[in-house]
C-alpha cells in the first residue's frame, strides 16, 4: 500500500516537472507570479436594458447559455451564440455588422455564477467592438424583472 | 455484472490512451489552456495558471504508464483521481448553468461542459478504480 502510494507521488512529481518543463520552453509561457486574470466586461443592470428595450433602442441581445439552458426559456429576439461556437460564427451570423448596427450588445450567461458571457465579450472587444456589455444577474436577474421572453 | 479481471490491461490501455491523448494535445499551450481552466470559475487565477501548467503532465504521465502496463496500481490511482476532480469540476459547472467548453482535448476542441461529459468523466472514474483493484487482486491472490 505504501509502496502504491509513493509510487502514485513520484508519478505526479515527475509528471509536475515535465508540465513545468514544456510550459518554461514553450513559446508562450504562462507565469504563475502574475497568473492571467479572470476578465471582467462592463456590465448593464436589467434596469438599463429595460429603459433601452422601451426606447426601442437598437440592442443587440446574445444569449451565451448552451441548448438545455435555453430550453427552460429565452430572451426574445436574443441571438444564440454559445462560447463555443462564438468564433465560427461570428461570420456565419454576420455579428460584425450586426454588433457594428447596435447602440450595445448584451450578452447574457445563465447567472452571474456564469463567467462564460465575460469570455465571450473579451472575444468581442479583440475583434474590435467596444459597446458589448455583460448583463448583471443574467437570464436569471432578466427573467426576474419580467422582461420579453420565448419559450421552444 | 462482474467484468473478469484479464480485461484489466485492455481498460488500462483504453483510459491511458484517452489520457495520453488528453495530455500530448494541451501540453505546452497553457498560455490557451489556462482560459478553459478558468471558464468553470473554481480557482483562484494562479491555481488555473498552475493547474493549465501541470495538468497535461499528469495526464501525460499516468496515461504512459497504464498504455505501458508499468505501475499499474499506482498509475490507475493518479487517473481515478484525475477524473474524479474532472467529475467534481463538470457537476459544478452543470450546477452553476456555465456553458463552456471544457478544453479536455486542446483549444480547438468542442467537446462542452454538459451531462454527457460528467458520464464520460464517470466511466473513466470507475474504469480506473476497477484498473487499480484488479491490479492489486491479480498481485496478492496466490499463485499456483
Amino acid at each position: 500500500m505504501i509502496r502504491e502510494f509513493l509510487r502514485a507521488l513520484a508519478i505526479l512529481t515527475a509528471s509536475t516537472v515535465l508540465g513545468l518543463a514544456a510550459n518554461a520552453l514553450s513559446g508562450d509561457p504562462v507565469s504563475l507570479s502574475d497568473p492571467p486574470r479572470r476578465i471582467r466586461a462592463p456590465r448593464w443592470t436589467v434596469d438599463q436594458l429595460q429603459e433601452a428595450l422601451e426606447k426601442s433602442m437598437p440592442i443587440l441581445l446574445l444569449d451565451t447559455r448552451d441548448e438545455a439552458a435555453r430550453r427552460r426559456g429565452r430572451p426574445k429576439n436574443a441571438l444564440h451564440v454559445p462560447y463555443d461556437r462564438l468564433v465560427r460564427d461570428y461570420a456565419r451570423l454576420g455579428l460584425d455588422s450586426l454588433l457594428r448596427a447596435a447602440d450595445a450588445c448584451i450578452l447574457l450567461c445563465e447567472s452571474d455564477a456564469c463567467p462564460v458571457a465575460d469570455r465571450c465579450a473579451e472575444i468581442l472587444e479583440r475583434f474590435g467592438h467596444s459597446n458589448v456589455r455583460v448583463l448583471a444577474g443574467g437570464w436569471k436577474a432578466y427573467r426576474a424583472a419580467g422582461l420579453p421572453e420565448e419559450h421552444p | 455484472m462482474k467484468l473478469p479481471f484479464r480485461l484489466a490491461p485492455a481498460a488500462a490501455r483504453l483510459v491511458g490512451a484517452a489520457l495520453l491523448t488528453s495530455g500530448f494535445l494541451k501540453i505546452g499551450d497553457a498560455a490557451n489552456f489556462v482560459y478553459a481552466v478558468a471558464a468553470f470559475d473554481i480557482l483562484p487565477p494562479v491555481g488555473n495558471a498552475f493547474l493549465a501548467i501541470v495538468l497535461p503532465g499528469w495526464e501525460l504521465g499516468s496515461g504512459a504508464l497504464l498504455v505501458a502496463g508499468t505501475w499499474t496500481r499506482a498509475a490507475a490511482s493518479v487517473a481515478a483521481f484525475l477524473f474524479a476532480s474532472f467529475a467534481i469540476a463538470v457537476g459544478s459547472a452543470i450546477v452553476r448553468g456555465i456553458s463552456a467548453p471544457c478544453g479536455c482535448f486542446g483549444p480547438t476542441a468542442t467537446l462542452s461542459v454538459g451531462p454527457g461529459l460528467l458520464a464520460v468523466d464517470l466511466a473513466g472514474l470507475a474504469l480506473a478504480v476497477w484498473v487499480a483493484r484488479a491490479d492489486a487482486s491479480t498481485k496478492t491472490s496466490p499463485r499456483v
